[in-house]
């Protein structure tokens, strides 16, 4: 890891030093970063979108769509206080955006058989399951949910990353369990 | 256990709150923890097998994913603003390159080394914004992304060579070759689009990773001269490029 760590430190420096007006003026260097930034942080984003959307194929798009909004306004990311977890937030959104497409839900959900996404116990009832979930959930309790079942975060990180109270995590999650087994009780009396 | 619960055991089968996440072993791998933080993951990777087995899956995934091409896109290729302020010199002479030149593909796909052990590439992405796997042919609206990977740092340029003799520079803008960090691979911030030819073209890119910064003029002269003489300091990567009339 030790090239990964020498360009880390360029891009978190570099990142930091990003404001619209030096995003403006100095095109070169914030895509310098960007590029460093996607060669250290890029995989993460790769592998929570694969978790997510249950995808390799929309996993690289939503890849390439995040570095490309960052390409647009860089200043998004110099406002955050944490890179590593304003990269998940990012990931989160622009993956619910894709799996709440229905057309491109509907085929994310036919591909399971085919695609071999690296889905943790990845079973084809288990990632319908949670594309089922994100689709059905509100956006804060479907990002709840990603962060406790999919990235194994406590309620502590999560109440961090969403810039919450840990009391409002616990009762997102509790919300969102009780409505998917509303759902699927709904799904097993059809 | 009903389907929904079992569900919900496979997503989260350790919820132990001394469990580590995601977030955790990224930040980890990413030397974004303080001391503290370090020692204390550490601890709790080393004595729990579920946290050590998800640690090394996250870490063989930076791995895969440090040793592949970089794919990223600089600008939408439906964004003609952008480009230009990427390298609107670089668009002229794209254009330029352009021209009539009738000729059939390279049978031989990929670089032809001519010394060294660095190495220049490009992707191509495509109108849509889709990364084609065939390097060796691209179409008008078509965007060229350039990267080099140097062990160590370089003085890089991008020329180009078409059928027809004529001499084009891609990168850099200036008169002298750009210098890039080693130890990895690099994207150049500049992207190149074609424009609509009438007829299909040939082309061999020339990317030059010198140790030593060199004027581009030197470059130029040397493919003028058909390779006779670049300069010494220079490692050489070729690679054909058929660009492909407009429909």
């Amino acid at each position: 890891m030790d090239g990964l760590t020498k360009e880390k430190g360029l891009a978190i420096a570099l990142v930091e030093s990003i404001t619209p007006s030096v995003a403006a003026s100095q095109g070169y260097a914030h895509r310098r970063v960007l590029s460093a930034l996607y060669r250290t942080h890029g995989a993460l984003v790769l592998r929570r979108a694969r978790q997510i959307t249950g995808s390799d194929e929309e996993a690289e798009d939503v890849l390439q769509e995040l570095f490309h909004n960052l390409v647009e306004k860089p200043e998004s990311l110099s406002r955050a206080s944490n890179c590593t977890a304003w990269l998940y937030g990012a990931t989160t959104h622009l993956c619910f955006n894709r799996i709440r497409n229905r057309k491109n839900r509907e085929r994310l959900l036919q591909a399971h058989g085919a695609d071999k996404a690296t889905h943790r116990d990845a079973s084809a009832e288990t990632l319908a399951f949670v594309q089922q979930a994100l689709g059905a959930l509100p956006d804060a309790q479907a990002m709840a949910f990603v962060y406790y079942y999919l990235d194994q975060m406590t309620h502590a990180e999560i109440a961090d990353v969403m810039g919450c109270s840990r009391r409002h995590v616990g009762n997102l999650l509790e919300r969102a369990r009780a409505e998917l087994e509303r759902i699927h009780r709904e799904d097993a009396d059809e | 256990m009903s389907n929904f619960k079992q569900n919900l055991a496979r997503l989260r089968s350790a919820p132990g709150e001394a469990c580590v996440s995601d977030l955790d072993i990224d930040r980890l791998l990413l030397e974004d923890t303080d001391r503290t933080e370090t020692a204390s993951m550490r601890a709790q990777i080393s004595a729990c097998d579920h946290c050590r087995q998800r640690y090394e899956a996250i870490e063989a995934d930076y791995q895969r994913f440090q040793a592949r091409p970089a794919k990223i896109a600089f600008a939408p290729p439906d964004q003609r603003s952008t480009l230009l302020q990427l390298g609107a010199g670089l668009l002229a002479t794209a254009a330029a390159v352009l021209l009539f030149v009738t000729s059939t593909p390279d049978p031989s796909p990929g670089a032809i080394r001519l010394k060294g052990g660095d190495r220049f590439d490009y992707t191509i992405v495509t109108a849509s914004g889709r990364i084609r796997n065939d390097r060796t042919t691209a179409r008008p609206g078509d965007e060229l992304q350039w990267r080099f990977r140097a062990s160590e740092d370089r003085y890089v340029a991008i020329l180009s060579r078409g059928d027809d003799g004529r001499i084009s520079v891609y990168f850099p803008e200036g008169e002298q070759t750009e210098l890039i960090s080693g130890g990895g691979e690099t994207v150049l911030p500049t992207a190149v689009r074609l424009h609509g030819a009438e007829r299909q073209q040939r082309e061999q890119l020339y990317g030059f990773m010198c140790s030593k910064s060199v004027s581009i003029e030197t470059l130029q002269a040397a493919l003028r001269e058909e390779s006779s003489s670049f300069p010494s300091v220079c490692t050489i990567d070729r690679r054909p490029l058929l660009i492909l009339e407009d429909l």
